[in-house]
């Protein structure tokens, strides 16, 4: 565990470095605080951003984007790989909405596919908390599912704000241009070169 | 794997290695830019990427198991005195920076209301601190680094770190008894 994760190590430092326990305790609140800022300030995003960049510019190779896709029928799961194959993605895919959730905050991928009727937690509620996340809010999220009725259109892009919405049966250039779409808005390079 | 293992990774050809470098240390070495440039994101992150791009260009010279960490840092020192030496003056404050990171993201307008408001405060007590007493204080309980990583970076003894240190929690101490409420 690294010093700032472990209360007792921080409080031992301040004692430390002011030679005084009375002032070790006066100091430990913001202490504490201080050593929370980085997860304040840092941008995930912007992390992700500079690793993909520093992967061109330095080795000359395009970095591969990573892909989770929340699904709880694996032969969906599957179809996408398939279909996704030629786009050199990372696909990770998991049938449970819980454990798709931590995935995400895992991994932090380059972009969500997020289907919306799924048994243990629904995509309307995974979608929530990524956003209420800072670690995952700018993470993009394409919701896929097989509610095609406008309303779910409107609710979906106009009050949830998700970044595209895409209706089963779809067809490979359907989920194709979606996810183009996304990541092009989201900067992210879209047409990857080869990797070396 | 420890940083030192990354580094060598790194230099062996495994490029990708380089995601867990950044993932161990970006969150950090930005903030400690961040809170040395008095909020100026867009500059902390310039800084922070070149402070990469150059400890990268490093590891191809890189001796194991040199300490990586206080290299890293190293970098992001000198970056950031050399910046605050330039002639040229910045526009924004940190009140600026948090108002553009506000507008541009667009986002729970309360939750970035009650998350920059506590950065404000870190940032307005910090700026009570002379550099060096900050910069110290920023390391030790920011970025988390050893009294001895602190002396390898700053290339000072340890025990002027410690005097730093000391000096500068006590001048805390005092800025926090003057105010009502941090």
């Amino acid at each position: 565990m690294k010093p700032l994760d472990d209360l007792d190590k921080l409080r031992s430092w301040l004692v430390e470095d002011t030679g005084s326990e009375a002032a070790a305790d006066h100091l430990m609140n913001v202490a504490e605080r201080l050593s929370k800022l980085p997860d304040l300030i840092s941008d995930p995003t912007a992390e992700k951003n500079l690793s993909h960049r520093l992967l061109e510019d330095h080795f000359g190779h395009h970095a591969q984007r990573t892909l989770v896709w929340i699904e709880d029928d694996p032969s969906m799961l599957d179809l996408g790989a398939l279909i996704l194959r030629a786009k050199d993605f990372k696909i990770l895919g998991s049938v449970s909405g819980v454990e798709g959730l931590e995935l995400v905050s895992r991994v932090k991928p380059d972009l969500v596919l997020l289907d919306i009727m799924i048994p243990d937690m629904d995509g309307w509620e995974i979608f929530q908390r990524m956003r209420s996340n800072a670690a995952m809010a700018n993470i993009p999220v394409i919701m896929v599912t097989a509610k095609a009725q406008p309303i779910d259109r409107l609710l979906a892009s106009k009050i949830a704000k998700v970044d595209d919405y895409v209706v089963k049966p779809f067809s490979p250039g359907e989920l194709i241009g979606s996810i183009d779409r996304v990541l092009a808005a989201s900067g992210k390079n879209v047409d990857a070169p080869s990797r070396v | 794997m420890t940083d030192e293992e990354i580094a060598l990774s790194i230099q062996q050809g495994n490029s990708e290695a380089l995601e867990y470098l950044i993932e161990r240390h970006y969150s950090r070495l930005i903030g400690y830019l961040y809170l040395m440039l008095d909020g100026d994101r867009s500059q902390a992150e310039d800084l922070t990427q070149e402070a990469f791009t150059r400890a990268l260009k490093a590891i191809e010279h890189y001796t194991y198991p040199r300490p990586f960490k206080p290299w890293l840092y190293a970098i992001a020192v000198n970056l950031a005195h050399n910046h605050h030496h330039r002639a040229e003056t910045r526009n924004v404050t940190h009140n600026g920076g948090i108002l553009n990171l506000a507008a541009s993201e667009g986002e729970d307008i309360e939750g970035t209301v009650v998350q920059h408001g506590e950065i404000d405060r870190m940032l307005a007590l910090l700026g009570k601190l002379p550099g060096k007493q900050r910069e110290a204080i920023i390391l030790r309980y920011v970025d988390g680094l050893s009294l001895a990583e602190i002396a390898d970076v700053t290339g000072v003894p340890v025990g002027t770190v410690k005097s730093r240190l000391s000096i500068g929690l006590s001048r805390m101490k005092s800025v926090m008894q003057e105010v009502d409420e941090l």
